[in-house]
């Protein structure tokens, strides 16, 4: 494996200091955005480095759980902050979908095939979960935002609908088809461009830290339908348990469980 | 008369309080300044809206009913018609030919894209539509508002006709269009509901 130096990352930076410049002088003001995310990258993942390596090399496997349930919140308030729209009870929807799905397919996927002993290995565990997480926020946090933008939009075609004793899955039809659209469409494009426009990040991550190419293969394989499977099902859970939240027990809608 | 549909006890938002019967065969035409609530009330019997209130149906209270079922019987057609599907025939619950036919609707305008109609059209295919599903009760927001004055007359026409097997409450601005329809009257002002006669 080839080591980084302190030189080769600070070169990697000063290419972002670059882009801010630019955004400054042509008035985009993004460059604000651009330093602090930059500077959220470098700090949290050398936190997570040395959280990992502790994990790793000393901790007991207990460790886990709080290590798990913090990357679970901390991804459930990111699909929160994506929401141009805010819907009361968004915050447990939202996590509660990405804890269904993206924990059960980690989970089956140490048990039933990497399977390192044991299975809930941190080495194995904690990359595959922030791996999952990181995606299907992405899918939840696009489905989600969609769908509330769109029912808020159509209210009154869902309105009219209600008026002619259509029930509430049937008013909010076209909306959903739209949000889980907008939420899955990403990882469909990802796993049919696979190879051929990019090589995905993991397997190519993995070939520049010296691992056979065939290897890197099989795992981004896994890694693909993992998150496809993953980010679809915890769309899908999500948009409904957020439609439910739309209507109440008389299937009235109830917009007023939105805020700007 | 029989009583149909009934409500009691129920509070505007705007503050009235309003109670009523409609009988099998009665159109009632509702009346009243603009912003008094009258659509609100509307919505509230078709319980689009939360509000707390004694709704009846053939003397059963609104909870003996599943919510899309009550909608289905006591129908709401707003004043702005909503589409989803490309045409208005495709919107139909089941063949509403003849009907369209006394609206001056020919196939050709119902297979017509919904965008190319007019408002009027629209206006006059939201009624069939809600026809066309068999309400027993229809709540009607000025439906003639944007008709000229041969449509109007074929509107009610066909609601006199469906009248007479159910029952109808009528907002409508026009007091001569409450005169010839509706067999009771009500007003509606900031501060109650009244019946006129």
């Amino acid at each position: 494996m080839i080591h980084l130096s302190a030189p080769d990352l600070a070169i990697a930076s000063s290419l972002v200091l670059m882009l801010a410049l630019l955004s400054w002088r042509m008035h985009l003001g993004l460059q604000q955005q651009l330093l602090i995310a930059g500077l959220r990258t470098v700090i949290q993942l050398v936190l997570v480095g040395l959280v990992l390596k502790a994990l790793f090399e000393q901790l007991h496997p207990l460790w886990l759980i709080p290590v798990s349930m913090l990357m679970l919140l901390a991804a459930g308030r990111e699909v929160i902050a994506r929401q141009s729209k805010r819907l009361a009870g968004g915050y447990v929807v939202g996590t509660g979908a990405m804890f269904i799905s993206s924990f059960a397919i980690t989970v089956l996927a140490l048990l039933v095939v990497v399977q390192p002993a044991p299975w809930y290995q941190p080495q194995y565990a904690i990359p595959l979960l922030g791996m999952m997480l990181g995606n299907t926020m992405t899918g939840i946090a696009v489905g989600m935002e969609r769908l509330l933008k769109t029912t808020h939009d159509e209210k009154d075609v869902i309105e009219q609908r209600l008026m002619l004793g259509h029930t509430p899955a049937e008013a909010i039809r076209s909306p959903m088809r739209d949000a889980a659209r907008a939420g899955m469409i990403p990882i469909i494009n990802a796993m049919a461009a696979a190879g051929i426009v990019s090589l995905p990040g993991m397997m190519t991550g993995q070939i520049l830290a010296g691992s056979p190419p065939m290897e890197a293969v099989k795992y981004q394989i896994l890694i693909m339908f993992m998150i496809s499977a993953g980010t679809g099902f915890g769309t899908l859970i999500a948009l409904r348990l957020t439609a439910n939240r739309l209507f109440d027990e008389a299937a009235r809608l109830r917009l007023d469980r939105l805020t700007s | 008369m029989t009583t149909l549909f009934s409500v009691r006890n129920l509070t505007l938002p705007t503050g009235q309080h309003v109670s009523m019967h409609l009988g099998r065969g009665e159109i009632h035409g509702l009346t009243g300044p603009s912003g008094t609530g009258k659509t609100r009330l509307l919505r509230a019997l078709a319980n689009l809206d939360e509000v707390s209130a004694d709704l009846r149906l053939h003397h059963k209270p609104l909870g003996n009913y599943q919510a899309t079922e009550w909608r289905r019987r006591v129908m709401l057609v707003p004043t702005d018609s909503r589409w989803w599907l490309p045409t208005a025939a495709e919107h139909m619950h089941k063949d509403m030919h003849d009907a369209a036919e006394k609206l001056g609707l020919t196939p050709a305008r119902m297979h017509a894209p919904v965008t190319q109609l007019s408002t009027g059209e629209k206006a006059r295919c939201a009624l069939l539509r809600a026809l066309s599903y068999e309400p027993e009760v229809l709540l009607l927001d000025e439906p003639t508002a944007a008709l000229d004055h041969e449509n109007v007359h074929a509107v009610e026409a066909l609601i006199k006709g469906f009248s007479r097997d159910h029952a109808v409450l009528w907002i409508t601005h026009d007091e001569l269009q409450a005169e010839r329809v509706a067999d009771h009257r009500w007003q509606l002002t900031a501060s109650q509901l009244i019946r006129v006669h």
